[in-house]
């Protein structure tokens, strides 16, 4: 039922959505009928509200009579996570894009201006294509027969707070992209070429603060809670993620530079358009299945592969369009002689990030170019470290240098006075540029100066401490909360300061089955933190067994200890218990200088041999955990015994009865609370410059 | 006199990391290769397969995770990865490991895991 209805009301808002754009091209065409256009598209968004509530409702009413619920949820899954839920899997994320994608659009509608019509005009098939995709690959498909049990869980890693975050903001950047992309294609339609940066900053601003916000959150969810150690792995999807974040990086760069000298028009254009085509470009390599061999990020091949390869190059071809048609205007435009020192460092600037978008894009493509000239190969990561970090260097330079130049050129010292003046100007609003460059310079600080992480794989025995670097490590043992993460208890102390690591290994029910979770423990530090990751626990072993064979009359040695099987004590059990026969064998055990005489037997009962162990006690053994010899068979016509003894090993070493152990990777990671702050300030910094951007927009307009 | 100097940056930067591409660009690409075909070089490589359940673990003494994989062709081989097992190891398909075989096992700089059919966050690079 459920399923039915989902469809049929995102059928419904596909042809709403295509109403609304009739409209606006009869507004534009003919001046009337944006009132009408409006309407259409807040009905269309009501469509998609309301298919998104059904999915809600659904999800956490756990009706599994729709697929999708039953392949990403479970009846036990914690209600944050059920949440979460909703964008676990493909058809679900391609909702909540077109979910934030009208949600933005109303905003959008309202504060585009004069540059509504045109611009809708490109936003509409957006939607209309996102919309498509949900029809095509619905998170609606109902199960077919009602599938029992408890549904198959979110998998065990996303069962993570950041899954509620991490996502969702992520795709609010993928939407919002497309703004910037609808202005500058509407502008140079309109062969304006300056008036569309205007409404075009703040969101520009804002896709590049939430793509940034996406990344930065991708990047500490790996660190915190995956346990590898890393935050950015150069894996081909946070790549791709990383190609509009880039393009974006110039776009709100080069928009502010065509605001103060009209100069770079073409360029932001460009950029406007590569940031958007790159969102889909990102999406397209992430679900097609073309890296699924290559990164463990992406999806198999789906139905939605080959259209989101279309819909790449649906996107690019009104950018390429556009800018041959207005070709000759864009040399116009540019006034050639603007050309001060200030320009040259944004040009260098920009030519960096056209450099670095490059090159991580042969990166991430190199699979696909490679299968079709037959030699298929993958890039490693090495390829982006080596190329990446002189480019890291030469924008943190920039970084430093570019506001000690002024657009006219002048004494360092000016340009310092100036800067200042400048942030008392504009106050706490206009902090946001200066605090996301800071960011960025603790960022680039932290990833070049940070250097290598020592790390090491240790066995920690229960108890017993362990040395690495300079710090003591006491694994004391695992131990279980109440949120069912069994959690290993482990006593550090570095120097004077001694705390608790409290690593997790865990077991998880998801996708359909147990798995084994680990979760490091970070013990963070303004130089570096300690990351300490857990392998693998062995609860403590039951003791050795050493099984051989005695002759009579003769030895077998080990070490110190030595066994002797003197003769057979056949005997009558009854005497103990009433019961049958007792096959004994006298056995002589030496330790060094020490020896006693033993016997074990082995007891006949009705239907079996039961054996009767003997305690080997030696002077020194440790009688809590005394070694044991058994008979286990008896050859009469050799005269021969097979005995095993147990505990023989741990009764030798004195100090030490059977204990568990924990396998750890522990590591240093340098400069990490720098890099995360660096982050944080570069997001904050960008939703500040936004707010700011936005409220002048609106307050002049 | 600021157009020339464009010019001469951008000539300089498209220069320098050409260059600097150019000369890694070999040595960052593993091609992709079967188990027989890996056993039989000594650079570095990826290879897919499929882990053998249960025959992994980690030396005691080295700490480094081994475990055992076989390809398509039924050729199987060791591989020694001085890193973390992944936590999707045990139910993972395939997986696929970046490295070069030496004497008598693969040793993997790169491991990665995979579960095709779902939108996975799982990296070990």
């Amino acid at each position: 039922m459920i399923s039915v209805v989902g469809k049929t009301v995102l059928w419904t808002g596909l042809i709403l959505f295509l109403i609304s754009f009739i409209f606006y091209y009869i507004q534009y065409k003919k001046g009337s009928g944006r009132g009408p256009a409006r309407l259409f598209f807040l009905l269309a968004g009501l469509c998609v509200a309301g298919a998104s509530a059904l999915l809600w409702k659904a999800i956490l009413t756990h009706d599994f009579s729709i697929a999708y619920v039953y392949e990403y949820s479970s009846k036990d899954l914690p209600a944050l996570y059920l949440l979460s839920s909703f964008w676990a899997g493909q058809a679900g994320s391609f909702l909540l894009w077109l979910f934030w994608g009208v949600l933005l659009g109303f905003f959008f509608i309202r504060w585009s201006g004069e540059y509504e019509s045109q611009s809708m005009l490109f936003y509409i098939p957006i939607q209309c294509l996102l919309t498509l995709f949900l029809l095509v690959e619905s998170p609606f498909q109902s199960s077919g027969s009602c599938p029992t049990g408890p549904g198959m869980g979110l998998n065990p890693l996303l069962q993570d707070p950041w899954m509620v975050f991490h996502p969702p903001v992520m795709f609010l950047g993928y939407a919002a992209a497309a703004m910037p992309f609808c202005l500058a294609l509407a502008g140079f339609w309109r062969r304006d070429y300056q008036g569309w940066i205007g409404e075009a900053r703040p969101w520009a601003l804002f896709a590049w603060s939430s793509l940034g916000a996406g990344i930065a959150m991708g990047g500490y969810w790996a660190y915190k809670v995956l346990g590898w150690g890393g935050w950015w792995g150069w894996d081909p999807v946070e790549n791709a993620s990383l190609l509009p974040f880039l393009m974006g990086t110039a776009l709100l760069h080069g928009l502010i530079i065509q605001k103060k000298k009209q100069i770079f028009s073409g360029t932001n254009f460009i950029y406007a358009v590569l940031t958007f085509v790159l969102v889909i470009l990102s999406t397209y390599l992430t679900r097609s299945g073309v890296l699924a061999e290559s990164s463990v990020h992406s999806f198999g091949k789906t139905r939605l592969s080959t259209p989101l390869f279309y819909f790449t190059l649906l996107a690019l071809a009104p950018g390429l369009g556009l800018l041959f048609l207005r070709r000759r205007d864009i040399k116009k435009a540019s006034p050639p002689k603007e050309q001060v020192n200030k320009s040259v460092v944004f040009f260098s600037f920009f030519l960096v990030l056209i450099l670095f978008t490059l090159i991580v894009l042969s990166g991430i493509l190199t699979p696909v170019y490679s299968r079709w000239l037959h030699f298929y190969s993958t890039r490693g990561p090495e390829w982006y470290n080596i190329m990446v970090r002189p480019m890291g260097i030469l924008i943190g330079v920039m970084l430093v240098l570019c506001p000690l130049f002024s657009w006219e050129g002048g004494t360092i010292k000016n340009a310092v006075f100036n800067f200042l003046q400048r942030i008392r100007k504009k106050g706490i609003q206009g902090a946001g540029g200066p605090l996301a460059h800071l960011g960025a310079a603790m960022l680039l600080g932290a990833v070049l100066f940070g250097g290598l992480s020592p790390k090491s794989r240790v066995t920690l025995i229960q108890n017993e401490p362990g040395r690495w670097r300079n710090q003591t490590l006491v694994f004391e043992g695992m131990f279980t909360p109440s949120d069912g993460k069994t959690t290993a208890r482990i006593k550090m102390t570095e120097g004077n300061n001694v705390y608790l690591a409290l690593p997790k290994l865990y077991e998880s029910y998801g996708n359909g089955r147990m798995q084994i979770r680990a979760e490091p423990y970070i013990k963070k530090g303004i130089f570096a933190d300690v990351y300490i990751a857990p392998l693998e626990y062995e609860e403590p072993q039951p003791g050795d067994s050493w099984i051989f064979e005695l002759e009579k009359t003769k030895s077998v040695s080990r070490g110190e200890w030595s066994f002797t099987f003197d003769r057979f004590v056949m005997g009558d059990h009854s005497q103990m218990t009433g019961q049958g026969s007792r096959f004994g064998a006298q056995i002589t055990v030496k330790h060094g200088l020490d020896s006693t005489i033993l016997e074990p037997a082995l007891i006949m009962e009705p239907d079996t041999l039961v054996p009767e162990p003997a305690p080997i006690l030696l002077p020194g053994t440790d009688t809590l955990h005394t070694p044991h010899i058994v008979i286990q068979r008896i050859f009469a016509d050799r005269k021969a015994i097979q005995v095993a003894v147990h505990g023989l090993e741990t009764a030798m070493d004195e100090k030490a009865p059977p204990r568990a152990s924990l396998k750890v990777e522990i590591s240093r990671k340098p400069m990490m609370t720098l890099l995360w702050f660096g982050l944080l300030l570069m997001v904050l910094g960008g939703f500040l410059a936004t707010y700011r951007r936005l409220s002048r927009n609106l307050s002049i307009g | 006199m600021t157009a020339k100097i464009k010019y001469i940056i951008a000539g300089a930067l498209i220069l320098f990391f050409s260059i600097l591409g150019f000369m890694s660009f070999k040595k960052t690409m593993y091609p992709y290769v079967s188990i027989r075909e890996a056993k039989n070089q000594s650079q570095m490589v990826q290879v897919i397969g499929k882990p053998i359940p249960g025959r992994n673990g980690y030396n005691n003494t080295t700490m480094n995770f081994h475990f055992i994989i076989q390809d398509r062709n039924h050729d199987s081989m060791e591989v020694v990865y001085e890193g973390v097992k992944p936590g999707t190891f045990d139910e993972a398909p395939d997986v696929v490991v970046i490295g070069q075989y030496k004497i008598n096992a693969f040793y993997a700089t790169s491991l990665l895991t995979k579960c095709p059919s779902r939108y996975e966050k799982k990296v070990n690079p």
